[in-house]
């Protein structure tokens, strides 16, 4: 019977291969998911604009807005406010036509963040033009 | 390097797509805030709805007829769009529009000022089925409604109903010539005299100072709020809509529409 030799070298350098192989083969796989994925970072901006522009358009035609101007109290732009999800803050504020700002509120607990959303909507009350700012962005801890 | 070259052109690429989907989606949404405020709240006109049926019925269901300067109001409107609202939202905008509308394809305008309201319908008058208009006036009457002589034949026929500040109603209803000379109290008018002060409401279809094909509600030292408005035609072949100018966003201009079948 003949027996073959193995070579205890020769396996060290091939299990060495393989293993960098390996690794290689990881890594590629890694980037190319991290690739292939864009960033969270751009369409979380695009989430928060939608929600703002919604928030007007609903504030608008439910005739909060004008209300508010009314009675010159932010009482139902504040519970609007509060009633977004727990991870989403938001301010609105109102100003007149000459841009002198009349009333604002901001949801309850949040405080100020750069990162935000901000949309603008104009809307009429007994004739005169008023613009709603509404800007929004996720809870900090 | 490769990587990391290749990773921010994909993400500048993303980016970029991004930025111009949002541009263009952000004007739709500059232009739907700007002509949301110009129909109702504005000219106080509000759509009830346009139906078809064997004919073309384009109803409105309030309309405000008070001493109001609705040109004012517009032209402020366009200044505050074309210059303050243009500044923040960081866009060329330009408008082009006023108190009036068209009915299209009918060509018919529509025109509201202070305390008067019209519609000049375009020839061939024939297809006009009939105009049926309810208002309640901010005053007293005095005395009874007046109304035209009936012209008979296929002319439009023109209904009318009012009612005064204390509930008193009347409704009239005559067919009526649209090329007849209509000027005014030559006993051409659907017409009631007010009280407190001494004014009046006046509804006329014909000829109104030489031209043809105009219906016009005319009140003086009163108001006249517009509750039902309906304006019926022969069918059209295509869809009718309501158009009032133009915009201009970032050089992209469109036609107002506001409101289509």
């Amino acid at each position: 019977m003949h027996l073959i030799k193995i070579n205890k070298k020769a396996v060290v350098f091939t299990m060495d291969a393989m293993f960098a192989l390996f690794i290689t083969l990881s890594f590629f796989i890694f980037i190319n998911d991290s690739l292939s994925e864009p960033s969270g970072s751009i369409y979380s901006n695009i989430d928060l604009l939608q929600l703002s522009n919604d928030g007007l358009a609903v504030l608008e035609k439910s005739g909060i807005l004008e209300n508010s101007i009314k009675n010159l109290n932010n009482s139902e732009l504040q519970i609007y406010l509060n009633g977004f999800p727990e991870q989403i803050c938001g301010n609105i504020t109102l100003y007149n036509s000459i841009n002198l700002k009349l009333l604002s509120a901001v949801k309850s607990s949040c405080a100020e963040s750069d990162m935000n959303a901000i949309s603008r909507r104009i809307f009429i009350s007994k004739s005169d033009i008023y613009l709603a700012v509404m800007e929004v962005w996720y809870f900090e801890t | 390097m490769l990587f990391t070259k290749s990773y921010i052109t994909r993400e500048n690429e993303l980016r970029n797509s991004i930025t111009l989907a949002q541009e263009s989606s952000r004007e739709g949404l500059i232009e739907e805030d700007i002509i949301s405020n110009v129909f109702k709240e504005l000219l106080t006109v509000q759509l009830n709805n346009i139906s078809r049926k064997n004919t073309v019925t384009v109803s409105f269901n309030h309309a405000e007829l008070a001493d109001r300067d609705y040109s004012k109001f517009m032209s402020n409107y366009l200044s505050y769009i074309e210059n303050a609202y243009m500044q923040l939202t960081n866009m060329r905008i330009s408008a082009d529009f006023n108190n009036t509308f068209k009915i299209q394809p009918y060509k018919t305008i529509f025109e509201i000022k202070g305390n008067n309201m019209s519609f000049y319908f375009s020839p061939p008058f024939t297809n006009i089925n009939s105009i049926d208009i309810s208002l309640k006036l901010g005053t007293l009457r005095d005395g009874t409604c007046a109304q035209p002589a009936d012209d008979g034949g296929n002319n439009p026929i023109i209904t009318v109903n009012i009612e005064d500040v204390a509930g008193w109603t009347c409704a009239n209803s005559q067919l009526l010539s649209p090329i007849e000379d209509n000027n005014r109290l030559n006993g051409q008018q659907f017409y009631l005299a007010t009280l407190d002060p001494p004014g009046y409401i006046e509804i006329k279809f014909g000829q109104v100072e030489g031209t043809n094909g105009i219906f016009t509600v005319l009140t003086s030292n009163t108001t006249a709020n517009i509750t039902q408005l309906n304006v019926d035609y022969d069918l059209s072949a295509t869809k009718v809509f309501l158009e009032s100018g133009s915009i201009s966003i970032n050089n992209k201009t469109s036609r107002i529409i506001l409101a289509q079948e």
